[in-house]
């Protein structure tokens, strides 16, 4: 599906790039990670594997949906092939989406950005260790 | 009243020295601009062309600078201190974590790529995607 102007973008919530670079051999799309939890946050992403549709306007079709179930990194590299990736195609080629595109997502409450920041806070905390250790 | 190095945990990682008022960390008002990409103007906090006004602004003045905790309040960011270990983590405006959920709108974030280059979301406006969540562990 690469010529129909779409394209996966995949990105890792970790803080360590080498323990990343594994998963993205022989991947062909962009492998990124979410280091300081930006988007983690501003997308209110409790829960991998998430997977969020974004048209070419920048619009959110298909917001944060979990696939239990599911690993959406083995799916794409083309060795499980079903289900969603069906959905998928029927977007790209036809412009419909499923059913269950329009549901809501909940903002992250208060006492999940707390715990956000706690996260960037303890994941600081222990690369400045292990930068120590070494 | 101490000065030292602080890291602080925003869109970006910056260690400016800053002045700890018991728990509150006072930062220089020149360096807020490179701390959460915020200038202090008459006018209030501004970004590029925008601005937000301030409406308690001897509330951020400090006798050493601004407190930040004030300036990322009046900017709806919220804030961690952690004032033993000289560290402080401030995430999004809410108005900004909301434009996901209520304008449907997908917000522009700031992430690293393999090489260890900073990329913005935003490179890949005009093409529909799927943004996959993944992790490693």
């Amino acid at each position: 599906m690469a010529d129909e102007n779409f394209t996966v973008i995949a990105v890792a919530l970790d803080e360590n790039l080498a323990a990343v670079a594994p998963f993205a051999e022989n991947i062909t799309y962009p492998v990124l990670v979410d280091t300081e939890h930006q988007m983690s946050e501003l997308y209110a992403i409790t829960n991998v594997p998430t997977v969020v549709w974004i048209d070419e306007d920048d619009r959110i079709v298909r917001p944060n949906a979990m696939e239990p179930g599911s690993d959406m990194f083995t799916e794409f590299t083309g060795i499980k092939c079903e289900g969603h990736m069906e959905q998928v195609r029927t977007w790209i080629r036809n412009g419909v989406l499923p059913d269950d595109a329009d549901h809501e997502v909940q903002a992250l409450d208060p006492d999940e950005v707390t715990a956000h920041l706690h996260f960037r806070l303890a994941t600081h905390a222990r690369r400045g260790g292990l930068a120590d250790a070494a | 009243m101490t000065v030292d190095t602080t890291t602080i945990l925003a869109e970006d990682v910056t260690t400016p020295a800053v002045t700890w008022d018991g728990d509150r960390p006072i930062v220089d008002p020149s360096h807020l601009g490179s701390i959460l990409g915020w200038d202090l103007k008459p006018e209030g906090l501004c970004r590029k062309d925008v601005c937000v006004p301030v409406h308690d602004r001897p509330g951020l003045n400090h006798a050493d600078g601004v407190d930040l905790c004030a300036v990322a309040d009046a900017l709806g960011q919220p804030v961690l201190v952690d004032a033993d270990a000289h560290l402080v983590a401030i995430g999004a405006a809410t108005a900004h974590r909301q434009q996901a959920m209520v304008d449907r709108l997908a917000p522009d974030a700031s992430v690293l790529d393999l090489q260890g280059n900073r990329r913005l979301l935003s490179e890949w406006s005009g093409t529909r995607r799927l943004l996959v969540a993944f992790s490693t562990w």
